[in-house]
């Protein structure tokens, strides 16, 4: 029995280093959604790129300086793309959101493709930094001390986010155009430099998230779209524009994937689209969406 | 997530970046090609044959190395096969049926080929085997592993020079029983085809052989990125070992968080062979030191064949030969044996050709002979060993010569 | 006298439909200038056109003596354009008092431009100016109330602050009092009527009373044309405007007061 519980616990904690990482992989994606309208497909592509960078500065060995290389360049990677991204969409904001869809679908493409011929078919794997590659005893079991560290990143990333979004102007800016475009433009701001900037700041965690996973989920073909909709689902789950909603969203969908997935190994494909389905009947605009979230 | 391949290229190309892409370049395009001093005319004129394999998507990877063993082949026969001249089209097999099977349409039309070789998703090969038919070309699947194949769907025109999934899996199982494992073998395959027919070939074979199931699971197929829950479920089962089948980025991740999670110094690893073959191996890194597998092929194995054959494989590609390429190079070798004896080079002629091509014994696996349409072949447990950067999977034992299951 | 704004032969269609064709428009500089007309008259195009949320076909529009027609809504707003729009929601997580906050820093506390800082640092100024405009409006009571817990005659007096915070020359409503009880509309009136004269006032309402109680100055728009452009008197008076409205016969059933 103490066997049992101390083994579910592993996978709560699990469950926590899952969470954490999709946060920051989805916060982006849902304050570009909730604040212009535009569902970026591109941004799983934005994730495997920073994964194959950690896995290309890695790949001569794991240390440190590759590591925060890695860090580093798929930051500033993130934001001239998400910037690059915000500028495309541009002419498309009075269109539909197939025609976004679309448009950043197509770069998304391209990129993977591109990714495939630079970096090759087969998968990469990320070493971990050094000290952080081992494993840590937890409730008897051994578990790997990089996703103990990844709980602690992500909260650091999560109080972050929340921090600019919330007690800055800036970030008040940010939610009054996730609320109400047309009202912004109203009181004088140009509202394409804030999507400039959010898009930017979104696109930068993306990749920086594709970093911090590589340890976890490696570097491979096909890994941008499986990331893509576990972000969408968080996105959905959490409700659009809304910080609180990625966070909650993401910790969810983490712990259905590792606690879910543990107690229910039957039905381990049926649970996290089972959850989904569940919030979309009980609360359809997701747990945290406002009224105004998804509106215009 | 399928269809994003297939457009992936579409687009790719629509942007014109064609150009740049070597792999692209490669594509509908013809390698080999008759050479200028080919004996020429009656019942040796030259053949065409389809190469379709995944140049795109998560298979690209076992194409490349299809590829390479089909044309080191060709090269190392004056790129004659049966005495013919051979004109090689290839073809992107995509990552599933919808692409494989209109590439094995196209080249049969469009190209007019003789042959169709290849194939490594079993969905394709299934939906491929009716469109060969209808045609009346043979087709020579040089991976796909669905027991169907040449099973319950078999069609005089539809041969294999691989396995089948049930057939590697099962080797194992009278090995793991010898062993007398304490607590049983923990089985796991992802919830797809080829996982399930793993699972049930393993499990029947090392029953059989008085060995005790512990526990078994099924993750999702292709969306799974983290194992933890299942490794825990392995943990508390009990097991004194684990049998498991994964392929391509899931073999990486599972082998890595199987060392990352602690179990690999107390349960000891078994799979099919691909969770160690080829690419993968080189991403998993130490974690994969160790691990037992089961497969009919290792460049590791010493007979003179795969001697000559790995060498020159080696100073071609720089590279060290898989399965992946054995097998094509296999069907080169049985195609230049059919193509020797049969009139025509209609499928049903071809078909009863290759029934009658006997041991195949210059082959790198070793000796093997069609059972059916199957290779009938010895399996070898493979262990994983030397370090990061030059990881091999060494001989560990001969499982002995095994039929299509 | 320069007029504060104004519009020459301005055109704007949607496919077939002329919505606003060829209509010349000059307020006033100080004026309390009504635009009015019957459903489908071309009164929302022609506001959106005058504050730059749409372009215009055709024709010119002019911000004191400066020519704007190419000019965006935001950089208009940061020439003294400042505007109220119909269907809003304003900003659901915002409190009344940073909402107009957002306003006051973006304009700075006494107008004339200011940057929007991105890091939170307290500015008396800014805080007094807030203060002072929710006072105006007469909201200082649930100023750090959450938006959503406004009654809708709070959130159309919201606007009317977030307008006044962009310091503006030229202030646009569309339709202030659309939804409101007669209460609200009341308050609404005295509001709009307290603001000093350097302000001018564009409004478009369908609310008659309101128009006649506050406007020196009515423009009539019937089927994308100026109908009638004259004071309110010769606007009552006119068998035009009656028969745009009603048709023919029912005057006294549209000018009750």
């Amino acid at each position: 029995m103490t066997g049992w519980v101390a083994a579910n616990l592993i996978s709560v904690l699990n469950g926590l280093a899952i969470g954490a990482l999709l946060f920051v992989l989805a916060v982006g994606l849902s304050l570009v959604f909730g604040m212009m309208d535009v569902l970026n497909l591109a941004h799983g592509a934005l994730f495997v790129v920073g994964a194959y960078l950690a896995a290309a500065l890695t790949g001569g060995g794991a240390s440190w300086g590759a590591f925060l290389g890695a860090l580093g360049l798929a930051a500033v990677i993130g934001l001239l793309g998400g910037g690059l991204l915000s500028v495309m969409t541009e002419p498309l904001r009075r269109r539909s959101h197939l025609d976004q869809a679309l448009l950043t679908l197509g770069v998304a493409l391209i990129v993977a493709e591109l990714l495939q011929i630079v970096f090759g078919d087969d998968p990469l794997a990320v070493p971990a930094p050094p000290g952080l590659d081992g494993s840590t005893s937890v409730f008897g079991a051994a578990y790997p001390t990089y996703r103990l560290v990844l709980i602690g990143v992500g909260a650091v990333l999560a109080v972050g986010v929340w921090l600019l979004v919330e007690r800055t102007t800036l970030g008040a800016l940010v939610r009054a155009t996730v609320a109400d475009r047309d009202m912004v433009a109203a009181i004088g701001v140009d509202n394409r430099r804030v999507k400039i900037t959010v898009f930017a700041l979104g696109s930068l965690l993306a990749t920086v998230a594709g970093v911090l996973g590589g340890p976890v989920y490696g570097a491979s073909v096909g890994l941008d779209s499986t990331v893509l909709i576990l972000a969408l689902v968080v996105v959905v789950i959490g409700g659009l524009g809304s910080v609180r909603g990625a966070l909650v969203g993401a910790l969810v969908i983490g712990q259905i994937e590792s606690l879910g997935r543990a107690l229910l190994p039957d039905l381990a494909s049926f649970v996290l689209f089972g959850a989904l389905a569940l919030v979309l009947i009980v609360r359809p605009r997701g747990l945290f969406g406002g009224r105004s979230g998804a509106t215009a | 997530m399928a269809e994003f391949t297939l457009s992936r290229r579409t687009l790719l190309t629509l942007f014109g970046a064609a150009a740049a892409t070597p792999v692209l370049a490669a594509c509908g395009s013809s390698v080999g090609g008759g050479s200028a001093g080919s004996t020429g005319g009656g019942a040796t004129g030259p053949v065409k044959v389809g190469l379709v394999i995944p140049q795109s998507g998560v298979y690209a990877a076992l194409g490349t190395d299809m590829q390479r063993g089909w044309d080191l082949w060709l090269s190392q026969h004056d790129k004659k096969i049966g005495g013919r001249d051979v004109t090689t089209i290839v073809a992107d097999e995509g990552e599933n049926p919808q692409t494989g099977v209109p590439a094995v349409q196209r080249v049969l039309q469009a190209d007019q080929v003789d042959v169709v070789v290849g194939l490594v998703n079993s969905a394709t090969a299934l939906g491929a085997a009716p469109v060969v038919s209808e045609a009346k070309k043979l087709l020579v699947v040089t991976n796909a592993g669905a027991a169907d194949i040449t099973g319950k769907a078999r069609t005089p025109y539809v041969w294999r020079t691989s396995f089948q999934n049930a057939q590697v899996a099962a080797a194992a199982g009278p090995y793991l029983a010898q062993q007398n494992v304490q607590g049983g073998v923990f089985l796991i395959a992802p919830d797809y085809a080829a996982g399930t027919e793993v699972r049930a070939g393993f499990k029947a074979a090392y029953e059989a052989a008085g060995g005790k199931i512990a526990g078994e699971a099924a993750p999702p197929f292709g969306t799974t990125q983290d194992y933890q829950p299942f490794l825990s479920q392995i943990r508390q089962s009990g097991a004194g070992a684990v049998f498991c089948f994964f392929a391509g980025a899931e073999a990486v991740r599972f082998v890595q968080q199987y060392a990352q999670f602690g179990l690999k110094d107390t349960v000891p690893l078994y799979g099919s062979g691909f969770l160690t073959e080829g690419g993968v191996l080189t991403a998993q890194g130490a974690a994969a030191v160790g691990v037992k597998t089961s497969l009919f092929y290792t460049d590791r194995l010493d007979n003179p064949a795969n001697r000559v054959f790995v060498d020159a494989y080696r100073g071609a590609y720089q590279a060290v030969p898989t399965c992946y390429s054995v097998s094509t190079w296999d069907a080169a070798a049985v195609l230049d044996r059919a193509l020797g004896k049969a009139t025509a080079l209609d499928g049903d002629a071809l078909s009863a050709a290759l029934g009658g091509v006997g041991a195949i014994d210059d082959s790198p696996r070793g000796p093997w002979t069609f059972d059916g349409q199957n290779p009938r072949q010895t399996m070898y447990l493979r262990t994983v060993e030397g370090t990061p950067g030059s990881l091999y999977n060494a001989v560990t034992a001969d499982l002995g010569q095994k039929a299509q299951v | 006298m320069t007029p504060a704004l104004s519009c020459h032969g301005l055109r704007r269609s949607f496919g077939a439909l002329r919505a606003v064709d060829d209509v010349d428009l000059t307020v006033e500089a100080g004026a309390r200038h009504a635009l009015i007309g019957p459903n489908g008259a071309g009164k929302s195009t022609v506001f959106r056109l005058l504050s730059g949320r749409m372009r215009p076909d055709a024709g010119t529009v002019r911000l004191a003596d400066r020519d704007v027609t190419r000019l965006s809504e935001v950089a208009r707003c940061r020439l003294g354009m400042s505007q109220t729009l119909q269907h809003t929601s304003l900003f659901a997580s915002l409190t009344a008092a940073e909402t107009v906050a957002l306003a006051v820093r973006r304009h700075g506390p006494t107008g004339g431009g200011a940057r929007i800082e991105p890091w939170p640092r307290r500015h008396p100024a800014v805080d007094a100016r807030c203060a002072e405009l929710l006072a105006d409006v007469g909201l200082a009571d649930v100023a750090a109330r959450p938006v959503p817990a406004l009654s809708h005659g709070e959130r159309k007096q919201l606007e009317v602050a977030l307008a006044l915070a962009c310091a503006p020359t030229v202030l646009m409503l569309d339709e202030p009092a659309a939804g409101m009880s007669p209460a609200e509309s009341a308050r609404l009136l005295a509001l709009l009527d307290g603001l000093p004269r350097e302000v001018t006032v564009l409004f478009v309402e369908h609310d008659l009373d309101l128009v006649f109680d506050l406007a020196d100055r009515v423009t009539v728009l019937h089927l994308g044309r100026v109908l009638l452009s004259g004071t309110p008197d010769e606007v009552r008076a006119s068998d035009a405007v009656r028969e745009a409205y009603l048709g023919t016969g029912r005057r006294e059933e549209l000018f009750t007061s």
